[in-house]
C-alpha cells in the first residue's frame, strides 16, 4: 500500500532536486492520501454500513399495504367524482374486505361471564369464559364482568370497554380466521383491585417481530411497563392493533351518574336482560372510532356521494354529505387536512400547504420494452431435405444369360 | 509517472463510487410484492387481472382429511352449497377464493374449523378428464390441531418444477416443508413451482345471522361431480405456522 508513496517520492526527488524539503514531505502526504481514498473507496465498494449499498438502489420498497389494495400500487379509478359510487376503492377489482367484524376470544380466567351494553339494557351473562362474541369493527364496547373467581370477587363486576380497530389489510386475512385473543389474568385482577387501571394492546406483529408470538398475536399490558411508556405506542411500533382492553374499578351503575366522561347523557336504569334466561343480543358500539382510518384513505368525492345524474343532498351531515365541520381537505399522502369550515367561529383557513418531502425513487415508465427470450438448450433440428438423387440400375442380360427355375413353372412363350 | 500514479489513482475511485451504483445482481430474488399475508382473495385478484381466467373453466380440487369427516363448501353465502364426505373433490373457479367448513373429524369431536381456499391458478390436464388431476388440499391433524389452539396455518400448495420436482410422492411426506413466519410463502413456492392455491386455516367461526357474506368467499363458481376420486396427482405443499415454537425453515 505504501508503494506509490515511495515511488512517488523518489521521482520527484530525481526530477526536482532542488525544492525543499518540506515541499517533498507535502507532496508525498498528498499522495498518500489520495492512493489510501482510492484504496478505501476500492475496498468499500458496495458495501455499506448494513451491508447493503451505500445508495440502496437495489432495495425496492412496496407501497403501504392500504395503497396495494388498489387496482395497481398507487393507482386508483378515473378520479373523484367521475364515476360516483364506483370510483370508491376496492370496487371491481379487489375483494371486499371479509369481514366487518372481529371475533375476539375471551380466553380467561375461566368461569367470567362477559356482557355488554346492547343499547339501553345491559346484557349479562352472554358469554362465559373461556368464549367468542363478534364485535363490528372501529367502534367501543362496554364490556361487564361478573362471576369473577378469587377472594374478593363474590358479587364484584368488573366494566372495562373494548376498543375494536377496523381491519388493516395487514390483519385482513388473520381476522378473517382467526380470533382475537383476550385474556385477564389474575395479575390484572390484582392491579384493579388496587386502583390501578389496566391496558392490554392486542395486536398482530409485523413479520419481522413474530418470533415466538402465540397464534401470531401478541400483547402488550400497561403494567408491564415502565411509567410513562404509552402500549398503544408501543404495539403501533411493532405491528398492527386489533383490540385495546381497557379494566378499571369504576362502576357503571351509580345511582347519581348522569353523564359519561364525554358528557353524553347516559341512561340513568338499564333494562337489564340475562343471557342465563336465553336472552341474547349482539354488543353495541358506545363509540366510534372516527380517526381509525385504514392507512391511506381512498379518492375522496368532493362533490358528494350521489350517482352521476342524482342531486347531492346540500345539508350537511345528511346522507353522504359530511357532518359540519368534519375535515375534507385530502391529501396525496394519507394525512387528513385542516377542516374547511368554522367550529364556532369566523373562518380564518385561506390556504394550507403539505409539502411532501419524501424520498421516493419512482422510475420513468418504459417507453419501448426489450424482451429477450432464449431456450438452453435451443432446438437442434437436421437441415432440411434440398436435394434428392435418385437412380435406377437394371442390368441387361443378353438371350441365354438368365436361366428361368423350374419351380416357376412351366415357360410360356407370349406372357 | 506521478501523472500515471494519479490517474490510476482517480480511475479506482472513480471505478469504486460507480461500482456503488451497480450492485451485484447475481443474488437478486425479484421483487415480489404479493405475499400469503396480503387480505383473502387478493393475490388470486391479481392473478387473474394477469392471466384473465375463462370464468367457464373449473378447476377441481380435493380436501382431504386426517381421516375421516364432513367438508361444507361456501360461495359467498351462509349457506353451503354442498356437504360432502372427505375426501371431498369439487371444482371451483381461479381467482376466487372459497370457505369451507370442516367438521365430524373422529380426532377432534364437537370440533369444527372454517378454512378457506384461494385460487391462484389451474392446471391444464388433458379434455375430458380433468376430474382425474385435482389439486389435492391436505389438512393434517397438526393443522387442526394448531387452528383449534388459536393458532393461524397458512399452506401455499404449488405445482413443482420438474427439475425440482421430489423423487417421491410429494402429498405423502411426513414432514412438509416449511419456512418461517416473517418470511413469504408464496415467494418460496414460486421460487420452487407454480403456487395454486392458498389455505388459510385458523380457530374462528361464523357466530349468529350478522356474518357478511363476504367471510364466505367471492362468489366463485362450484361444481360438484359424481365422478369417483382419482389418485393425487404431482403438487406439494408449503405449510406455514404463524409463530408455532419449534417450526423452523427446511
Amino acid at each position: 500500500m505504501f508503494v506509490p508513496f515511495r515511488l512517488g517520492t523518489d521521482i520527484r526527488r530525481e526530477a526536482v532536486g532542488g525544492i525543499t524539503q518540506q515541499h517533498k514531505e507535502g507532496d508525498a502526504m498528498r499522495y498518500y492520501f489520495l492512493g489510501l481514498g482510492a484504496l478505501a473507496v476500492v475496498c468499500m465498494g458496495c458495501a455499506g454500513v448494513d451491508g447493503q449499498s451505500v445508495l440502496k438502489t437495489d432495495e425496492y420498497i412496496a407501497p403501504p399495504a392500504a395503497m396495494m389494495q388498489h387496482p395497481g400500487p398507487m393507482v386508483d379509478g378515473p378520479g373523484p367524482g367521475v364515476l360516483g359510487m364506483l370510483a370508491q376503492p376496492g370496487a371491481g377489482m379487489m375483494p371486499a374486505p371479509a369481514n366487518m367484524s372481529t371475533q375476539v376470544m375471551f380466553l380467561g380466567p375461566g368461569g367470567i361471564s362477559v356482557g355488554w351494553v346492547n343499547g339501553g339494557a345491559l346484557m349479562l351473562d352472554q358469554v362465559v369464559m373461556p368464549g367468542r362474541a363478534d364485535f363490528p369493527q372501529s367502534a367501543v364496547y362496554q364490556l361487564v364482568l361478573s362471576s369473577i373467581p378469587g377472594d374478593g370477587w363474590q358479587g364484584e363486576q368488573l366494566y372495562p370497554t373494548l376498543e375494536v380497530r377496523s381491519a388493516h389489510p395487514n390483519t385482513l386475512s388473520y381476522l378473517a380466521h382467526n380470533t382475537v385473543p383476550v385474556e385477564i389474568t389474575d395479575e390484572d385482577l390484582e392491579h384493579v383491585r388496587s386502583h390501578n387501571m389496566v391496558t392490554k394492546v392486542i395486536y398482530l406483529p409485523d413479520p419481522q417481530f413474530q418470533a415466538r408470538a402465540i397464534a401470531g398475536v401478541d400483547t402488550i399490558t400497561s403494567t408491564n411497563l415502565d411509567p410513562g411508556i404509552d402500549p398503544i405506542h408501543q404495539a403501533e411500533k411493532m405491528g398492527t392493533i386489533m383490540a385495546v382492553l381497557r379494566v378499571g374499578n369504576k362502576r357503571m351503575l351509580d345511582q347519581n351518574q348522569g353523564t359519561d366522561v364525554n358528557g353524553n347523557v347516559q341512561p340513568v336504569n338499564y333494562t337489564v336482560l340475562d343471557g342465563d334466561a336465553g336472552q341474547y343480543a349482539p354488543p353495541m358500539p358506545m363509540a366510534m372510532i372516527p380517526s381509525d382510518v385504514q392507512g391511506v384513505p381512498g379518492a375522496m368525492i368532493a362533490a358528494g356521494g350521489g350517482m352521476p345524474g342524482q342531486p347531492i343532498m346540500p345539508v350537511a351531515g345528511m346522507g353522504p354529505t359530511p357532518a359540519w365541520g368534519m375535515p375534507m381537505t385530502g391529501t396525496p399522502i394519507g394525512l387528513v387536512g385542516p377542516p374547511h369550515l368554522p367550529l364556532g367561529g369566523p373562518a380564518g383557513l385561506q390556504s394550507h400547504t403539505i409539502r411532501n418531502l419524501s424520498d421516493n425513487r419512482m422510475p420513468k415508465p418504459v417507453d419501448h420494452m426489450l424482451i429477450d427470450v432464449e431456450h438452453d438448450p435451443g432446438y437442434g433440428i437436421p437441415e432440411p431435405v434440398r436435394h434428392i438423387q435418385y437412380k435406377e440400375t437394371h442390368p441387361v442380360h443378353g438371350p441365354g444369360e438368365v436361366a428361368h427355375p423350374q419351380s416357376s413353372g412351366p415357360f410360356m412363350q407370349g406372357f | 509517472m506521478k501523472r500515471l500514479f494519479k490517474s490510476v489513482c482517480l480511475w479506482l475511485i472513480a471505478s469504486g463510487v460507480f461500482g456503488m451504483s451497480s450492485p451485484v445482481k447475481a443474488q437478486d430474488p425479484g421483487y415480489h410484492p404479493l405475499n400469503h399475508r396480503m387480505p383473502p382473495g387478493q393475490a388470486a385478484a391479481w392473478m387473474n387481472t394477469i392471466h384473465k381466467y375463462d370464468p367457464t373453466w373449473l378447476q377441481p380440487i380435493r380436501i382431504e382429511l386426517p381421516t375421516e369427516g364432513s367438508v361444507s363448501v361456501y360461495s359467498a353465502s351462509p349457506e353451503p352449497a354442498a356437504i360432502l364426505a372427505s375426501p371431498a373433490q369439487f371444482s371451483v373457479n381461479a381467482g376466487h377464493w372459497y370457505r369451507l367448513r370442516v367438521a365430524d373429524m373422529p380426532e377432534f369431536p364437537g370440533m369444527e374449523v372454517y378454512p378457506s381456499v384461494e385460487i391462484l391458478d389451474h392446471l391444464h390436464p388433458p379434455v375430458g378428464r380433468e376430474h382425474d388431476y385435482p389439486i389435492p388440499v391436505v389438512l393434517t391433524a397438526d393443522d387442526i390441531r394448531l387452528a383449534l389452539s388459536g393458532q393461524m396455518v397458512t399452506r401455499v400448495i404449488y405445482l413443482e418444477q420438474p427439475q425440482l420436482a421430489a423423487g417421491y410422492d410429494p402429498l405423502r411426506r411426513d414432514v412438509p416443508q416449511s419456512i418461517a413466519n416473517r418470511d413469504n410463502a408464496l415467494q418460496e413456492a414460486d421460487r420452487l413451482g407454480r403456487p395454486m392455491l392458498i389455505v388459510r386455516v385458523g380457530g374462528r367461526i361464523p357466530t349468529g345471522p350478522n356474518v357478511p357474506p363476504m367471510f364466505f368467499g367471492t362468489g366463485g363458481a362450484l361444481d360438484f361431480p359424481a365422478a369417483p376420486v382419482a389418485a393425487g396427482n404431482a403438487t406439494a405443499r408449503l405449510r406455514l405456522d404463524s409463530g408455532a415454537a419449534g417450526v423452523a425453515a427446511r
